[in-house]
């Protein structure tokens, strides 16, 4: 460590002798001058001395020389296109540093972050979408990342049906089952974390890396994109500027009615039947107590003869009239809503910037009992010291949050339809969930805990807490130690932690379950509790630690104007640990804040399964994980007369992925682009396209995948979980020598243009990739001991374009533009050593688990092909051979991919939006329209089953139930028993599979910048009020089910904010 | 000078990357990991309770006849224990994995992983014995779960033509790669045979927990398999090198009749008379409240015969089965003294050697009648082996074992036998030796590599 403080020491005193060298020269103004964003030298300024009115010009490096007269000079530097900068030197100051800022306008030129260095757009060859501060700031959603749908062009955010929440695609999909999400940089580091603990009113702009020049410089993490997220800095030669933003959002409570379920009615009347065919008397008979229904226990009654058939009739007309759906509507659902509030104070002068900020966010989400609250801090400093010789970067950020979760898991599908929360008398009902309910009484009786469930009850006797917390300090160092050559040194500490207490209260039907499970009763006839009565208490830390380090040089040469070189090389080095304990207290005591110990190697009877015995659980374990990185990377570009660009980057990346040789451990990848500036060419004359770029690249992103490993690995477990109290492994890997990573290929070729006086202006690519390398799992015959083997199998590939055009429409008083963004993405595997077979496509294409199929998406429909219903029974007709055919278990067992329909991708391979902005004078009008084209989607319907489809889909009601309705509906009849693969062959059949396309109105935003009257009252310098809905539904979409494809059982649930931004 | 800043720099930044420059990659990404590489990793592979003792399929034994169950009952059973009850050709329904044949074939890649990493160890003298032992214990079960194969996916082997088919994939290297070996029964048996015979050489007497191999344990599998080879001079012998080790037997006067767990958790060594603790793997037909004995089998237990009450117990509709030497809910399929009394009472009685036969079932009876009430006059002198094999039916109730008899004993003309049952109205046979025996080979055996 005492190595960094020499080693700056001799620099620091090496460059102060150099520049006391230079105090001795005759009365010449010497200086340079450069633009004040990019550093970059401005050939061409005017530099004119205030009283003489002698001028000269800069050179081509910026540099300028005057004679001059007296001690102080007063001179004027002005340059097209930027603002004029009057000073005054001492002729003891040996040379002026000329800073100008680009006028207004010049400062749209867009700069591109890629988390290495910041660029302009113009000097890149790779393929980036900048999101402004602006764009970005129009939905006020609190998560980030959402914020960027429908506005970025090539990113969507996956909705087929199982896909995590929050999965995004950019370009479609570059690994079958590695890690598919792009990799996010957050100030220059990646990222990892909860991206709910940034807080997205700290953010600068968002750069998105889509091919291989842009992202290759990130490596083995690049192959599914890079977002780059900047925070604020500040502004230089600001005075303190203070922001203050508010909004208030709600969310509409999901329609839980839309689902259509059986009615309670037909559901007792299914169950009746069920009851006359002895379906339940193996439920009557266990010696578990297993849970019985309500209507049920009536039916037994009856049966027994201890209720009359009127009181019978009466009670299950009762329940008849009830519906479980309408109480958890109104009970456990509710109006989300949430508030943020963030203020900001910025300002710098010339040697120092500064962004201090702080966030609160407070919902409640639409499950009551349900919380969440955020807080952020941050603390952004740029210092220049020595003139610009030092330059100190500093980030500070720390986020908490406290999320509440006593609601989550209530399934209303498993209980009876006819239960309820809260009974007529206003007192919560005991539902039918574990155990028969007399058994439940005459535990009671006998002295056990009251053993009853009522989920709002449980709701109030939870308190299920996460707090997460996040800690990042990101010093840097620039030097610029001569022209044109900076080094860096930068470093990032993050600290995260995730603390879990999940707390039962000794009164939750969680801890009395337990402990009632365990009681038993002694020798002498008295209760004994091995669980004791209390809490339980379920406690899990996780906290991570990661240093980042990372040392770069950066060179910019410019000579005689012409030739404009620039290069960065790096080393960086990166440490992840992450640590875990995870532990559960029986009989926790709140009001103490302690529990008691119990006995976790006893088996006991279980008290309501007298042939059980098991052990407390008692589940204490601890985790240690390792993500180490060393990478080297570099990154050139050579530009000719401002014309001709090329640029060309490498990266080798080393992990400590488990036993892969050391000649396989890192993976080496590159990228090479080019650009031409057709406009600016002399024999140019399209004067309408007055800028016209073109744009090629190749390269090579790549894709980690941490869970392998080339030796046999196997996990390790303690005494203590296992029944023999001795440590034990499970083999988790076979032996795999071949290993190695995956990387993605791709070429993008590209236009950026403007036409007219900026009337249009926009980007057109077309890209091709290949995964290459990819790992796959192939079914391996059991007796070889494995059912998977894992190694590179596959291959892919993949095409598209991207196409985005901004028009301003009309640029008077009224404004009008237009945002069109379109993409097409189509990718399918090419290679494949062994395909799925046709049932694992079937029942796992859409997303359920990874099944590649050689020449098709990786996520795709297919179905059974189905031609009707039978017109005398209803049975759905299938092919078995070519030959209609009602074996459904043979058509499903002898199914080949062949015989198989294949519809088409799942995921939307046409997608964009339109948006449309209005402004005049103050107000802004804004929305945007998308769509997503070309996918498929299967509707859910019924299945019988063994229980002629109790409490099933609603499409019960459209099914087939007397000859002549095969010819209006294809939903099957009810069957007189269990039939052998019927549902399954239904369920994925041909008639369930809809296409995808929709468009839909995303949001509607209304801004009203109330500034100039308010200007001269107060110190607000400017106030702007919004109103913004979003998720507004679909309007128009092509399946003939009438469904939105992307929100099957509840409707999407509409926002509606609004709030105001004020600046002072 | 300048350029020397540079220098130093470069210098600087490589200095603090490289340092450590080993260390960081080769951390392990998760710490419970391991590269199995200790004589305790392999040791710890080999105690995976929850794999390597419970393999055996139990899916068969929803075939065997001893027990049946109502329509109701059968109605709530899953599809392939639907399937499996009916005798039907198609039982596993379009399932291309069959976990009951995935899992003995997990238990040889384990064992696998421990020979070949055994071998390739280079230890001193004082671990030599613990490796050896190790060894020992992983060829135990690997026998073990080849022979729990057999029983459930292979005819009975029959000294015929049929049992020189090979058949059987045998996977003897750790080297999931490698394509299968297939053996005849034949052949495999004979595999068992030697495998068995070495491990019996490193191992102790008796293990100090019953899930846990010992010489008494290799005897005593080596004992059934020679039972099934209808070897019965050698199947005697090493019974009674087993019971020679210990020959305990639980007797039953002491145990309550009315409690619902006549038997301890024999896992670790509450019950003297496992040789060897295993578990069949868990199908809920096992433990319904409506799978009952049938009632021909449970007239056969006489008056003062202890166990209809303590391995029975009536409920509403029928007679449920309670006591399982597991001692918990799942079904017992390891090895107990009393079954190798029981083998070599009938191979003595296969030999003629009567007396042997009377006197080892006399042993084993007086522990399961009310004291005092049993006596030998009631062993006939003709018919013996009748009366041994009725025996092995009733002591070993609800064990793997039936299967096994059912189809080895179909082999002879005399004692083979029609199963018949019947669910809604339908009757349903499984003629002696049908193919429908051997439980068919999944569809995943279909993949690579072959």
């Amino acid at each position: 460590m005492r190595n960094i403080y020499l080693y700056i020491y001799i620099l620091v005193s090496l460059y102060l002798k150099v520049e006391a060298q230079q105090q001795n020269a005759p009365n010449i103004l010497k200086g340079r001058v450069i633009d004040a964003m990019t550093e970059l030298p401005l050939q061409g300024s005017t530099i004119r001395l205030n009283q003489s009115n002698i001028t000269t010009r800069s050179d081509s490096a910026g540099y300028f020389r005057l004679a001059t007269q007296g001690k102080e000079i007063e001179y004027t530097v002005s340059h097209v296109g930027y603002q004029s900068i009057k000073r005054t030197a001492s002729t003891q100051v040996s040379f002026e540093l000329v800073r100008l800022m680009p006028n207004e306008d010049k400062i749209e030129e867009v700069v591109v972050s890629t988390g290495y260095q910041d660029l302009p757009i113009t000097a890149t060859t790779g393929s980036f979408t900048v999101i402004d501060s602006a764009l970005y700031n129009r939905n006020t959603d609190e998560n980030l990342l959402t914020r960027l749908n429908h506005v970025t062009p090539g990113l969507i955010f996956n909705k087929n049906r199982y896909a995590s929440e929050n999965s995004i695609s950019i370009r479609g999909m570059n690994t079958i089952f590695g890690d598919s999400e792009p990799l996010i940089i957050l100030d220059n580091y990646p990222y990892e974390g909860d991206i709910e603990l940034i807080n997205p009113n700290d953010v600068e702009s968002v750069t998105v890396l889509k091919d291989a020049a842009a992202a290759s410089i990130w490596g083995a993490k690049a192959g599914n994109g890079v977002i780059v997220i900047k925070t604020k800095s500040g502004k230089q030669g600001h005075s303190p500027t203070i922001d203050f933003s508010s909004s208030f959002r709600l969310e509409e409570k999901p329609n839980l009615f839309f689902d259509r379920r059986m009615s309670s009615s037909d559901y007792i009347d299914t169950e009746q039947i069920l009851f006359e065919k002895g379906y339940f008397d193996s439920d009557e008979a266990s010696y578990d107590h297993k849970p019985i229904s309500k209507a049920v226990e009536l039916m037994i009654a009856r049966r027994d003869g201890h209720i009359s058939e009127a009181n019978f009739k009466k009670a299950i007309d009762r329940l008849r009239q009830n519906d479980l759906v309408k109480d958890v509507s109104k009970y456990l659902f509710r109006t989300a809503q949430t508030q943020q509030y963030n203020i900001s104070l910025n300002g710098g002068s010339d040697y120092q910037r500064y962004y201090v900020s702080a966030g609160h966010v407070r919902s409640k989400e639409d499950r009551v009992g349900n919380d969440a609250e955020r807080y952020t801090l941050t603390l952004n400093q740029d210092i220049k010291l020595f003139n610009n010789f030092l330059v100190l970067t500093n980030r500070v950020n720390y986020s908490q949050s406290e999320i509440l979760q006593n609601n989550p898991d209530f399934v209303t599908r498993s209980y009876a339809p006819y239960e309820r929360l809260i009974g007529d008398n206003g007192a919560y009902v005991s539902l039918v969930k574990d155990y028969r309910l007399e058994f439940l009484d005459q535990a009671k009786k006998e002295g056990l805990l009251d053993w009853s469930y009522n989920p709002l009850d449980e709701i109030k006797n939870r308190n299920y807490e996460r707090q997460g917390n996040l800690f990042r300090f990101n010093p840097s160092l620039e030097l610029r130690i001569m022209e044109g050559l900076t080094l860096q040194a930068n470093y990032q500490f993050s600290s995260a932690s995730n603390e879990i207490r999940n707390l039962d209260r000794a009164n939750s039907y969680r801890a009395r379950d337990f402990v009632n499970q365990y009681t038993y009763f002694d020798d002498n006839g008295d209760i004994a509790r091995p669980v004791p009565a209390g809490g339980i208490l379920d406690v899990i830390d996780r906290k991570g630690r990661g240093h980042y380090w990372r040392g770069q040089i950066d060179y910019r040469g410019n000579w005689s104007g012409v030739h404009n070189f620039r290069a960065i090389l790096g080393v960086e080095q990166r440490t992840d640990q992450t640590l875990s304990v995870s532990e559960r207290i029986y009989g926790f005591e709140e009001e103490f804040g302690h529990g008691h110990q119990v006995d976790g190697n006893t088996f006991f009877s279980i008290y309501n399964n007298p042939y059980a015995s098991r052990r407390i659980p008692t589940p204490y374990s601890m985790g240690e994980m390792h993500d180490n990185y060393r990478s080297f990377y570099s990154n050139a570009s050579y530009t000719l007369n401002d014309l001709y660009t090329l640029s060309g980057s490498a990266r080798v990346d080393q992990s400590n992925l488990f036993g892969v040789n050391t000649n396989q451990k890192g993976v080496p990848l590159y990228s090479l682009g080019a650009s031409w500036q057709v406009s600016d060419e002399k024999f140019y004359n399209a004067h309408f396209i007055p800028k016209l770029r073109l744009r090629l690249s190749f390269g090579y992103n790549g894709n980690v995948n941490k869970g392998l490993s080339a030796l046999p690995t196997a996990r390790y477990f303690q005494a203590g979980e296992s029944a023999l109290n001795l440590p034990f492994a499970t083999m988790e890997n076979p032996p795999n020598p071949n290993l190695r990573w995956e990387k993605v290929q791709i070429w993008n070729i590209g236009t950026d243009f403007t036409i007219g006086n900026n009337l249009i202006n926009g980007t057109v690519e077309y890209y091709r990739k290949k995964g290459e390398d990819l790992i796959g799992t192939v079914p391996y015959r059991p007796s070889s001991g494995i059912n998977l083997f894992t190694g590179n199998f596959a291959s892919t590939e993949g095409e598209g374009f991207d196409l985005t055009i901004n028009s301003n429409n009309l640029q008077g008083r009224l404004r009008w533009n237009t945002q069109f963004l379109l993409s097409h993405s189509r990718d399918y595997v090419s290679e494949y050593l062994q395909a799925a077979n046709a049932t694992e496509i079937i029942n796992y294409g859409e997303g359920l688990s990874r099944t590649p199929v050689e020449g098709k998406p990786l996520f795709a429909i297919y179905s059974y092909p189905m031609k009707g219903l039978t017109p005398d029974t209803g049975d759905p007709i299938g092919y078995l051979n070519d030959e209609e055919s009602q074996d459904y278990s043979g058509i499903i067992s002898n199914a080949e991919i062949k015989d198989l329909i294949y519809h088409g991708p799942a995921r939307p391979t046409w997608f964009g939006a339109i948006r449309n902005t209005f402004s005049y004078d103050d107000l802004t009008l804004s929305f945007n329209v998308s769509f997503s084209f070309g996918y498929y989607f299967r509707k859910q319907s019924i299945g019988y089953g063994e229980d002629f489809g109790l409490g099933g889909h609603g499409d019960y009601y459209e099914r087939w139930q007397k000859p002549g309705d095969e010819k209006i509906t294809f939903i099957p009849s009810m069957p007189e028993g269990f039939v052998a693969g019927r549902d399954r062959f239904y369920n994925n059949s041909s008639f369930l599979v809809g296409r995808g396309d929709n468009i839909r109105i995303e949001d509607i935003r209304l801004d009203w910048r109330i500034s100039t009257a308010l200007n001269k009252i107060t110190v607000i310098k400017g106030l702007n009020v919004f109103l913004y809905a979003n998720n507004l539904g679909v309007i128009w979409k092509k399946n003939r089910f009438g469904l939105d494809p992307d929100y099957q059982s509840i409707p999407m649930q509409r926002h509606f904010s609004f709030g105001l931004s004020a600046q002072m | 000078m300048k350029i020397k800043l540079v220098y130093f720099f470069l210098l600087f930044l490589l200095c603090r990357t490289l340092t450590g420059c080993s260390d960081i990659l080769d951390a392990k990404p998760q710490q419970s990991l391991l590269v199995p590489s200790k004589l305790s990793d392999f040791q710890a592979l080999l105690d995976d309770f929850a794999l390597m003792n419970y393999f055996v399929s139990g899916l068969s034994s929803v075939a065997v006849d001893d027990f049946y169950t109502t329509d109701g009952g059968w109605q709530s059973l899953q599809p392939i224990e639907r399937n499996a009850y009916l005798w039907k050709e198609d039982v596993y329904d379009n399932q291309v994995d069959v976990s009951d044949w995935n899992t003995p074939y997990k238990v040889v890649f384990n064992t696998n992983i421990v020979l070949d990493g055994l071998s390739d160890l280079s230890l001193e003298a004082e671990h030599l014995d613990e490796s050896r032992a190790i060894r020992a214990r992983a060829l135990f079960y690997r026998s073990f779960a080849y022979y729990a194969l057999t029983q459930t996916f292979f005819p009975a082997f029959d000294s015929g033509e049929s049992s020189n088919k090979q058949i059987v994939p045998v996977q003897l290297s750790s080297d999931v790669n490698e394509p299968a070996s297939y053996r005849s029964l034949h052949e495999l048996y004979q595999m068992l045979i030697s495998d068995l015979t070495d491990a019996a050489t490193a191992l102790d007497n008796l293990a100090s927990i019953r899930a846990r191999p010992s010489k008494m344990a290799c005897y005593a599998l080596l004992a059934r398999i020679y039972l099934l080879l209808a070897d019965y001079e050698d199947a005697a012998r090493y019974a009674s090198l087993a019971l020679e080790i210990n020959s305990t037997l639980l007797d039953y006067s002491t145990i309550p009749l009315d409690t619902d767990r006549p038997f301890p958790n024999s896992h670790l060594n509450a019950n003297e008379e496992v040789c060897f603790y295993a578990g069949m793997t868990s199908y809920s037909y096992h433990r319904a409240a409506l799978t009952f004995v049938a009632p021909e089998l449970y007239t056969l237990y006489e008056e003062d015969d202890l166990r209809k009450n303590i391995l029975f117990k009536k409920g509403d509709e029928g007679i449920n089965l309670k006591g399982t030497y597991t001692g918990n809910s799942s079904r017992f399929a390891g090895i107990t003294n009393a079954e190798l009394l029981l083998i070599r009472a009938e191979c003595n009685a296969r030999l003629g050697n009567h007396e042997q036969t009377k006197i080892d079932l006399t042993t084993l009876l007086k522990k399961r009648y009310v004291t005092d009430t049993f006596s030998d006059s009631v062993i006939p002198d003709d018919d013996l082996l009748n009366f041994v094999l009725l025996e092995r039916r009733k002591e070993l109730v609800g064990r793997d074992t039936s299967w096994s008899d059912l189809k080895r004993l179909n082999l002879d003309s005399e004692t083979a036998i029609t199963l018949s049952r019947m669910i809604d109205g339908v009757e349903y046979h499984l003629p002696p030796n049908d193919d429908r025996y051997a439980f068919p080979i999944p569809q995943a055996e279909g993949h690579n590599p072959s």
